[in-house]
Order: structure tokens, then C-alpha cells, then sequence
């Protein structure tokens, strides 16, 4: 609408000014015209008159020329008539508002004064003023009703058009491809509302060849996740096989040999302490798996889930303690690193004592000559690796975590098999020492609190493992 | 012919001591000579001294090198001594590398005496003179 407005408003003001310039012009000519026109009439008039004049005063004398000149001078006429004597020169009428002519009577080598020929330009100015008005008037119909026509083919060519367009780009902008525009005209409107409808229907398309891509994406990733459940399970199965095979045979082989009635007494005895103690290999293993499986299992976050700021100092400090014993044993000394401003993150506290219990243990384990192991706590503002899946936040601008890296100087961990420490039952210690699930349960409630661990590892340099746990959860997949 | 002159020798290789000595007792009570290996390593070491061997008994998970990869090798360098392997987890990627092997068998444990001592048995070269 408001660009029909435009357009027509633009029109009008150029068909005024054409209208009125060539009106101005018009009545400017028919006035000169007319100006001539009385110019020439009277200067024909005075000669004539002039000429009577001249003959009545020369056969009948001034007297009877001046009543000639009275006669004339009728004061009902436009046109006046006087005779002005040649000593009163300064009584001529003015020029303004009239046409003022002279004749000169002249006759015996003398002039006797003249006869003026005026008259009244109220005539012509009356004229002009009415032509004047009646352009006017003609000219503001004629554009009123240029405008009115001008108008309702914008409305209706320009206006209603561009008011769909409008209306549809909105509903593209909201969201809303579908319903396509109904506009035939066969111009640029007509063109641009085509266009605007192909392109629509090529959204259509990529919207729907998106949602196809993206269901076949989502159920190759969830048959990915099944696979790798499967593959989760199959490592489980295999990993509790192994365990408990062993303890299992050995218990097996001694209980055989009671059965067998043939042993000494002392023999006997020795057998029924061997069973005894692969009994309590399977029982700590069996508990192990609890923990682990106890770990998994409060993933769902609930009421059960008791995290609070964590004093991150006294879980080190703790856990310190309850392994020094196990350290001082193989000579290594511990090396407690805090910063300043400690963070507190949300946490359980047990649960991160647990972890950390694990990597210290690990450290330990690793370590075969003396030296020492360094526990650090530090803030953190690293950002997660890319490959740690799922996505660690949502919606957090600045992440910010809480570090706690446990270091040795220790075997350290060989390429090839530092992608699968966290696999269940993945073990390299000898038998006794571990089952192979203390990473994995490291690892699983590390995951549960939105965090991760980094391990770095050089072969027979020592290894660093990190657990970065984040400060604010704001939500957690 | 030197072979009847001696003891069968059979290596065990078991990195669980109790385990280990289970299959000792079992295996000398048939009789033969016993060598004992703790790791991968160990057997290695044991396969290639210039002592005979006349069977060949491992556990498949072992420190440093795993009993498969130990009779593979062992295989590669032309040692064809018959092999029993025994594991806890005997599925059929095993099951297939152990037939490929060639005069090798699986055991799964945890087995009964009388299922070790009837393979060992059937693979020693002759049924020594009872001890």
C-alpha cells in the first residue's frame, strides 16, 4: 500500500506541475495577445479620429470640433474620448490599468492639442482571472481523477501483491513453507511470487531429505551403540570368565583330590585351604564387579545422588592417608600440590575418593622403583577433548573445572594399549594386584559427574592421569 | 633311541601360582618331567633352549606375551610340539586362531583332573613307564 501511495503521490505532483506550466503559459499568451490586439485598434481609432477631428475644425472651426470630441466621449462606453488642449499637457491620464493613446491634431504648421483614446484593462484582466480559474478548476479534476484511477490499479496490480509477498516471506520467516502463494500477474511481481514459491518447495525438499538423513543417522548411531553395548557385554563376559576360570579350576582340582580319598590327612588339609582361599579370590572379585556395577547403576541422576561442593583437599588428604601404608612399602613418597582458592566442585565426595583411591593404587602398582607420586588440585579453564562423547556441557559459555592429576615416575603405559585402560577387566598387573575394573569404575563416575580424565604416558618415564571435574553443571546428557 | 631314554618333558605355562601348581601336581603324576614358565616371557625363554620339549600346556592371558601369540610364534619357527590351551574364555575367534595352529587343543577352565590328564595323555609321544 504504501508504495502504491508513492507512486501515485509522484505522479500527481508531476501531472501538477505540468498542468500548471503549461496554464501559467497559455494565459501569459492570450494576454499578450489580447494587449496587442487594443494597441492596434486604438492607434487605428486615433488615426480616424484624428483625421475627423482635423476636418470638422478646419471647415466648421474648434467649436464644432470640440462637440465632436463631446459626442464621442460618452461616458457609458469602455472606451473614453477627451480632448486635451496642447498647453495642459500634464492632465493626460495615467498610464496604469488602461491602454492611453494619442492623436495629435495638427494642421497650418501647428499643433492644437491632442485627443486621448483611453481605456479600462479590467476586461482583459477579467478574462484572465477567469481563464485562470477555470484551468484551476480543470486541472484538479482531471488529477483527482488521475489519481483515483492510478490508485485503485495500484492497490490493485501493486499493493495487494506486494501485501501477499510480504505476508508469505513472514510466514517463511516463522517457519511456515508450505501453502503457496496464488499470484498470476505476468511481471516482476508475478516472477519474484514463482520464484518465491520454488523456492519453498526446495526447502520443502531439504527439510525433508534432512529429516530422512538425520532418522538414518540417529539409527545408525543408536545400531552403533547396540554394537558397542554388545561389544561392552561380550568384553564383561569374558573379562568375569577369566577371573573367576582360574580360582574356579584351582578349587576344582583340590576338591578332587579330597574326593579322591587317597591323600594324607596333611594333604588334605593343605587342599581345603586352597579351596578356602580361591573362594575369597571369587568373592573379591564378585565384589568388585558390585562396585562396578553399583558405579553404572547411579547414572541416573535422583534424589540418591548426594552432591555438594566438594572439600577437594580433604578427599586427597584422605585418601593419602588410607594408602600410605601400601606406599611406604615399596618407597614411595607422596607429593601433595594445592593452589590457591581451591575450587569446590559439585560432587560426591565418596565417589571422588574412589577415583582417586583407584589412580593412586595404579600409581603405585607402577611403580617399581622408588620415587614419588604427585597429587595436584588446581582450577582449570581447558576446554573438553573433542572425542569425549557425550558432549560434556550444554549451554555454558566460560567452562570452568576443578583438576586433580595424580603423577608417577613409574612403567607407564605403551600406545598400544593406552586406548583400552578404561575397557573393563584391562589389566597388565599380575595376578592379585587388580581385576581390571578400577579404571572403568574411575572412569564411569567421572563421566557421571560431567567430567573426564586425561592421561598422558610415557614408557618408563611414568604416566599423569587428570580427572577434570566441571564447576557448574548446567545440565548434564 | 634317545627318546625312550628319557622322561617326556611337558612346559607349563600358568601366570596364577596356585594354578600353576595344580597343573604341575596333575601332570607329574603322569609320570613325565615338568618345566615351569610364570610369563610369555619365561616360556619364550624355555621353548628355546636346546633342551626337548614334548608338550606344550598354556594359559592364554599371561603377562608380557599372551600363551597364543607364544605357540604362534613357536609354530613360525618350526617347534611343531603338540599344544593344549587352556583359558576361561574359549570363544570361537580363539576357537578358530587355536585349529589353525595345527595339533594344538583348547581347554576351558575351570575342567575336571580327568579331562587335563586325558589330553595330556593322548598327546605324549609314548605312555612313559610308570613311574
Amino acid at each position: 500500500m504504501r508504495l502504491a501511495r508513492k507512486m501515485i503521490l509522484a505522479m500527481v505532483a508531476c501531472l501538477t506541475v505540468v498542468f500548471a506550466a503549461n496554464a501559467y503559459y497559455r494565459i501569459r499568451r492570450e494576454r499578450a495577445a489580447f494587449d496587442r490586439d487594443m494597441r492596434e485598434d486604438h492607434a487605428a481609432l486615433a488615426q480616424v479620429l484624428g483625421n475627423a477631428i482635423t476636418t470638422v475644425w478646419k471647415g466648421s472651426g474648434r467649436q464644432a470640433a470640440m462637440d465632436l470630441v463631446g459626442m464621442l466621449a460618452s461616458p457609458s462606453q469602455t472606451l473614453h474620448v477627451r480632448w486635451i488642449d496642447k498647453d495642459a499637457a500634464s492632465l493626460r491620464s495615467p498610464h496604469e490599468d488602461q491602454i492611453v493613446t494619442d492623436a495629435p491634431i495638427c494642421f497650418a504648421n501647428e499643433c492644437h492639442g491632442f485627443v486621448e483614446i483611453s481605456e479600462s484593462l479590467d476586461v482583459p484582466n477579467a478574462y484572465a482571472h477567469h481563464t485562470l480559474i477555470r484551468t484551476t478548476v480543470v486541472t484538479l479534476i482531471g488529477l483527482g481523477c488521475a489519481g483515483l484511477v492510478s490508485m485503485l490499479v495500484g492497490i490493485w496490480f501493486v499493493g495487494k501483491p506486494m501485501q501477499q509477498l510480504l505476508d508469505k516471506a513472514r510466514r517463511i520467516g516463522d517457519g511456515d513453507i508450505e501453502r503457496p502463494l496464488t499470484i498470476r500477474q505476468r511481471d516482476e511481481i508475478g516472477e519474484l511470487a514463482a520464484e518465491m514459491n520454488a523456492m519453498c518447495l526446495r526447502l520443502v525438499e531439504t527439510r525433508y531429505a534432512l529429516r530422512a538423513e538425520t532418522e538414518e543417522r540417529l539409527r545408525a548411531q543408536e545400531q552403533l551403540r547396540h554394537a558397542d553395548r554388545l561389544v561392552t557385554v561380550g568384553k564383561l563376559a569374558s573379562g568375569i570368565a577369566h577371573e573367576l576360570g582360574t580360582p574356579l579350576g584351582v578349587a576344582l582340582v583340590r576338591a578332587n583330590i579330597i574326593a579322591g580319598n587317597v591323600a594324607s590327612t596333611r594333604e588334605v588339609r593343605d587342599a581345603a585351604r586352597i579351596i578356602g582361599e580361591q573362594i575369597d579370590r571369587i568373592t573379591h572379585i564378585v565384589r568388585q564387579l558390585m562396585d562396578f556395577a553399583r558405579g553404572r547403576s547411579s547414572t541416573a541422576p535422583g534424589p540418591n545422588q548426594r552432591r555438594q561442593p566438594a572439600n577437594l583437599r580433604k578427599i586427597v588428604e584422605q585418601a593419602v592417608a588410607m594408602l600410605t601404608p601400601l606406599a611406604v612399602k615399596r618407597n614411595l613418597a607422596f607429593e601433595l600440590v594445592f593452589a590457591e582458592n581451591l575450587p569446590e566442585p559439585p560432587a560426591n565426595p565418596e565417589q571422588i575418593e574412589q577415583v582417586l583411591v583407584n589412580l593412586v593404587v595404579n600409581a603405585i602398582h607402577a611403580s617399581e622403583r622408588p620415587g614419588k607420586i604427585v597429587i595436584t588440585v588446581a582450577a582449570s579453564a581447558t576446554h573438553p577433548p573433542a572425542d569425549v562423547t557425550p558432549p560434556v556441557f550444554v549451554g555454558m559459555e566460560q567452562p570452568r573445572y576443578a583438576m586433580v592429576s595424580v603423577k608417577d615416575e613409574g612403567v607407564g603405559i605403551g600406545p598400544d594399549i593406552l586406548p583400552r585402560i578404561f575397557e573393563p577387566f584391562f589389566t597388565t598387573k599380575h595376578v592379585g594386584e587388580g581385576t581390571g575394573l578400577g579404571l572403568s569404575v574411575a572412569y564411569g563416575i567421572v563421566r557421571e559427574h560431567g567430567g573426564w580424565i586425561e592421561v598422558t604416558s610415557v614408557r618408563t618415564k611414568g604416566s599423569c592421569f587428570s580427572v577434570y571435574l566441571p564447576m557448574d553443571v548446567a545440565e548434564i546428557i | 633311541m634317545i627318546a625312550e631314554e628319557r622322561l617326556p618333558r611337558v612346559v607349563i605355562a600358568e601366570d596364577d601360582d596356585d594354578m600353576r601348581s595344580v597343573l604341575c601336581e596333575l601332570v607329574s603324576g603322569l609320570g613325565v618331567q615338568v618345566a615351569e614358565a610364570s610369563s610369555g616371557g619365561d616360556l619364550v625363554v624355555l621353548l628355546t633352549d636346546d633342551r626337548p620339549v614334548d608338550l606344550l600346556i598354556t594359559d592364554v592371558r599371561m603377562p608380557w606375551m599372551t600363551g597364543f601369540q607364544v605357540a604362534l610364534s613357536a609354530r613360525n619357527s618350526g617347534i611343531a610340539v603338540p599344544i593344549i590351551i587352556v583359558t576361561a574364555f574359549p570363544d570361537d575367534t580363539l576357537r578358530a586362531q587355536v585349529e589353525n595352529l595345527g595339533s594344538a587343543v583348547l581347554l576351558a577352565k575351570p575342567f575336571r583332573p580327568e579331562e587335563l590328564l586325558s589330553l595330556v595323555r593322548e598327546r605324549l609321544p609314548r605312555p612313559a613307564a610308570s613311574a
